[in-house]
């Protein structure tokens, strides 16, 4: 397929890969912001073209992996109640809760339904008038316009049976709160190439001078993140920090002001909690109060849900880039796709998914065997 | 509201975010909604600088050094790419 078979030639990779390793000459720690970067470096084995003084650490990008507990438990109960028709996006639908997900409250009778887009629930609604319909809202900037337009129609056209509850959360202060942790180990960033689609990079530049770390957006073939990993190890090598645009077929410097401006008209900026990384002031989306009327949480008044993480699970510093899948001692074992302890099992963007569908975690096996075995 | 051919797959996509675009035209799409045109100009001077990497680093053992740095040099290099048969699980 145009512009996408072409980022995946293996001749390209190798003379990127070459470039690398002529360019590297001491150790460094980049971060791929998006769980879809990750989910192509481990598709592609990226990680293990590059020299062994470079070291991809994984990112928080993976919307449903940082969802926070409390924001799933209200979905649930909000799916729970009568006449609700629950609408979210496919890979919400196994995210565990306190109590199970939202496939066995489906399982149990509760009408949850997935779409392809947030504009697909005005349809139901149109054609369901006596339910209440509500779409689980959440992403990161690249998926707010979708969002932000049913809202907006939704106000316009008066299909006053369609709610929105509201997770979205953006990217530049989950970056700063990286980067302010003192566990933090990344320097470099691979940054988010669809986000920056609709928000353009200007935002990411503060940060960059603030925190003196390159930032390279980057799109998401093997092609792009190499040559987006080459463009912040030759910044790290040369000691500078600026903000590179590495996918200019699609991002530009201001990004898709139309979309914008829909999304600031319909939400604004509010503290968001990430789930395993904790409340980071002004990292989220909330609606505005003029589209109250369509705000799920206020219409079916759910209370704050005290949650509780199993302990065992370590995605939160996962998703930190402070551990890795495999670091963790239930992964691939009691933690699997099928059963997973935490979101970044669920999600196909999540890193741990990302592992187990690419069978790292049957090298891990082979390692481990001789040492059990003695 | 626009039909977008996703490598045969058609599929009704919103084209508010991109209203410049004319039939033909390659988007991004996310969500249902197109939120970028791909810049063609660009997607060309790209690819031909990346093509132009120094013939040395190409000349160099397309497998040699490389695999060299593999965790699990046991593996080959194309293996890293693929999904692993059922049986191995």
């Amino acid at each position: 397929m145009k512009y996408l078979d072409e980022y995946r030639s293996e001749e390209l990779a190798n003379k990127i890969v070459a470039e690398i390793h002529r360019t590297v000459t001491r150790p460094w720690v980049l971060m791929e912001v998006c769980g879809g970067q990750t989910h192509s470096i481990v598709k592609y084995g990226i990680d293990r073209l590059l020299p062994g003084e470079v070291e991809l650490v994984h990112g928080p990008g993976c919307p449903v992996c940082v969802t926070s507990l409390e924001m799933i438990d209200k979905a649930h109960a909000i799916a729970q109640r009568p006449n609700v028709i629950f609408c979210s996006f496919g890979d919400m639908l196994r995210v565990p809760g306190s109590d199970g997900d939202l496939l066995v409250l489906k399982s149990r009778g509760a009408d949850i339904r997935i779409v392809y887009s947030p504009i697909d629930c005005l349809k139901i609604a149109r054609t369901n008038p006596e339910k209440k319909v509500v779409f689980f809202a959440i992403g990161f900037e690249t998926t707010a316009p979708s969002n932000a337009m049913s809202v907006w129609q939704a106000k316009k056209q008066g299909v006053t049976n369609f709610s929105v509850l509201v997770s979205h959360v953006l990217v530049p202060p989950s970056i700063a709160s990286i980067l302010q942790s003192p566990q933090n180990r990344v320097q470099g960033f691979l940054g988010p190439g669809h986000v920056c689609t609709v928000m353009g990079y200007r935002e990411y530049e503060p940060l960059a001078e603030r925190f003196q770390v390159p930032i390279v957006i980057t799109g998401f073939e093997p092609i792009d993140i190499l040559e987006g990993t080459l463009m912040t190890l030759r910044q790290l090598e040369l000691g500078t920090h600026t903000v590179e645009n590495q996918y200019p077929r699609v991002v530009n410097r201001d990004g898709n002001k139309v979309a914008q401006d829909l999304v600031n008209n319909v939400f604004e900026v509010c503290d968001r909690k990430w789930r395993g990384v904790g409340a980071i002031p002004k990292s989220g989306y909330k609606l505005r109060y003029e589209f109250r009327e369509h705000d799920a949480e206020r219409i079916f008044d759910v209370k704050e849900i005290d949650t509780q993480e199993p302990a065992r699970c370590i995605s939160g510093l996962v998703l930190r880039g402070v551990k890795k899948p495999h670091d963790c001692a239930c992964f691939g074992r009691e933690c699997t796709p099928e059963t997973p302890l935490g979101a970044t099992m669920v999600s196909a963007e999540g890193a741990c998914a990302a592992y187990y569908a690419y069978g790292r975690h049957l090298e891990l096996q082979h390692v481990r065997l001789p040492a059990e075995a003695a | 509201m626009g039909k977008a051919n996703f490598g045969g797959i058609v599929k009704q996509v919103c084209l508010e975010y991109t209203r410049e675009i004319v039939l033909g035209a390659y988007v991004l799409v996310h969500a249902g909604f197109a939120l970028s045109k791909v810049d063609e100009e660009e997607a060309a001077r790209t690819y031909k600088a990346l093509r132009s990497f120094s013939s040395w680093a190409s000349s160099m053992s397309r497998m040699g050094m490389i695999r060299m740095r593999i965790h699990f040099p046991n593996r080959r290099l194309s293996e890293c790419a693929y999904d692993p048969p059922p049986n191995e699980r």
